[in-house]
């Protein structure tokens, strides 16, 4: 009987505890946005959703969290270090895309992107050899900065 | 609503709960076939051939099933008095497990997430087990302990594939071992290449060389005629063989998260196609008049959809409200509910010593 009253107590604490957070939480995102959360499924583009624009700092923290609880993904880190590129943090950005390099299967890009980031920061030797890796790869790479580089596009 | 399809012979469809269509098609996952052959030829992803209806999709098939498992428990007769800690306890643990992990997401959240997508094949392939199983029970067809042993390692091998496809995303056995160290050794990436392509060959070969092996005993039993030993067995339903096949289908169809996607749709179709059966068939014994089965399962399926969406859109944004990030608020709570559903399933489709038993091997449809 004892262990009954407990597991009912468990219960009720549960459904109210749960039922707080759902009414409460929708209760504010339909306050912020003016309408009830939305049918979007990717956590992250929900939360950039949910983002104002001009929010720079919530906008990488989401994709720091994105990044952080899938740290195997290189997606995440290609996505995070483009939002910290955008931002202007080169170095925080060079750091992501480092990452995601050394995570295979390495998304189509992430070399390209790391050799501007990496020619944007002076660093024109290790900008050469990520850019002659895109190019092996196949990836776009911008003609201006293949020119500064010294080297030419891929071969068609 | 049809019975059972008696068709003597090796190859018969087995004991429908339905009719012989919405069985094969749903349940046993026969509309996968076309699909894949479709997907398969037009060579697109999950993410492009159904783009703009993932949000709709996802809430009428994937978030309504998560909330069917629940759902179902607290319909479940009795499931109050026989399953008291999953019922009254388990709500209030997952709870405070979802909040400690929202609070320590970037310590330990990508366990719990790791965690939720390697299980998920796993529970597909139990599920598949499960349902094979029931219909070999339902159609006469009883399984010796070794071919239960070998059905349900038959089913593992799609959990196999998905353990080794998730490794470049950091699941399965990607959460064990970094890719990076996988492709560092070149032995390591041929044992892995090896493994793959092997599993392609068992998840197919294993349910069929069990099919055949039945249809060749039922066919000896009938020759012995009825007295012999042996002599009632049938052979395996055609059901239960494509329950097995639909769901190793997707993962050597497609790459790991295409795989995932396409059989996260169809294992919902079927989960709650059979949900529906089951919770009908609680409420009203086994000969429900048509037109309340239907109310009841609109009914049923209204609820589900209408917690999914408190559970998966509604629920992070509690945590939002408390101050966390939309991220990490999503993602453990997302990772939770399917842990929850995985658990809540192993206990709520018992079959032996459970009233499920006798919704298995009722008649009516």
């Amino acid at each position: 009987m004892g262990a009954g009253i407990g597991y009912r107590l468990c219960f009720w604490l549960g459904m109210l505890g749960w039922a707080g957070l759902v009414l409460g939480g929708t209760v504010s995102e339909w306050i912020a946005s003016g309408a009830p959360p939305s049918l979007e499924q990717h956590p992250l583009q929900r939360a950039l959703a949910d983002t104002l624009e001009s929010d720079v700092a919530r906008r990488i923290a989401e994709h720091r969290a994105y990044a952080a609880i899938q740290p195997r993904d290189a997606k995440a880190f290609v996505k995070l270090g483009t939002a910290l590129a955008r931002a202007g943090d080169d170095a925080e950005a060079i750091r992501a895309f480092e990452t995601a390099i050394s995570l295979p299967p390495v998304p189509p890009g992430a070399h390209s992107k790391l050799a501007a980031l990496y020619a944007r920061s002076g660093r024109v030797d290790e900008a050469r050899d990520q850019a002659r890796i895109a190019i092996e790869g196949g990836a776009a790479m911008n003609p201006r900065l293949l020119r500064k580089l010294g080297l030419s596009g891929p071969r068609r | 609503m049809q019975l059972a399809s008696r068709a003597p012979g090796a190859f018969r469809i087995g004991r429908t709960f339905v009719s012989p269509g919405f069985d094969l098609l749903l349940i046993g996952g026969g509309l996968t076939y076309p699909l894949a052959l479709w997907l398969v030829w037009d060579v697109s992803s999950a993410a492009t051939s159904i783009a703009l209806a993932i949000p709709i999709v996802a809430l009428l098939v994937n978030q309504a099933h998560f909330a069917a498992s629940t759902v179902r428990l607290y319909t479940k007769p009795g499931a109050f008095e026989s399953l008291p800690f999953l019922s009254m306890g388990l709500p209030l643990v997952t709870l405070v497990v979802v909040t400690a992990f929202v609070l320590f997401a970037g310590s330990w959240g990508r366990h719990l997430w790791a965690l939720s997508l390697t299980w998920s094949p796993y529970h597909y392939a139990a599920q598949a087990f499960g349902l094979s199983s029931m219909y070999c029970i339902r159609s006469g067809c009883p399984l010796s302990s070794g071919q239960r042993r070998f059905l349900r390692w038959a089913c593992l091998m799609p959990f196999f594939k998905g353990f080794l496809g998730g490794t470049g995303a950091g699941y399965g056995l990607g959460w064990i071992v970094p890719a990076a160290d996988v492709v560092a050794s070149p032995g390591a990436v041929l044992a892995f290449e090896a493994a793959s392509r092997l599993l392609d060959v068992l998840i197919f070969a294993m349910p069929i060389a069990l099919f055949v092996h039945l249809a060749r005993r039922a066919r000896r039993a009938r020759a012995a005629g009825p007295g012999a030993e042996d002599g009632g067995r049938s052979a395996m339903p055609l059901v239960s063989l494509l329950v097995v096949l639909s769901n190793g289908m997707w993962f050597v169809v497609f790459d790991f998260y295409n795989a995932f996607v396409w059989a996260t749709v169809f294992h919902g179709i079927q989960y709650l196609a059979i949900v529906g059966i089951f919770y009908v068939r609680d409420r009203a014994g086994t000969s429900p008049r048509p037109h309340g089965a239907l109310a009841q399962i609109a009914v049923f399926y209204a609820v589900c959809v209408a917690l999914g969406y408190a559970l998966f859109q509604c629920w992070p944004y509690g945590y939002v409200l408390a101050g966390f990030g939309t991220v990490e608020s999503s993602l453990m709570v997302i990772a939770a509910i399917n842990i929850h559903h995985f658990v809540v399933d192993g206990f709520i489709w018992r079959i032996r010593r459970d009233p499920n038993y006798r919704t298995v091997m009722s008649t009516a449809g």
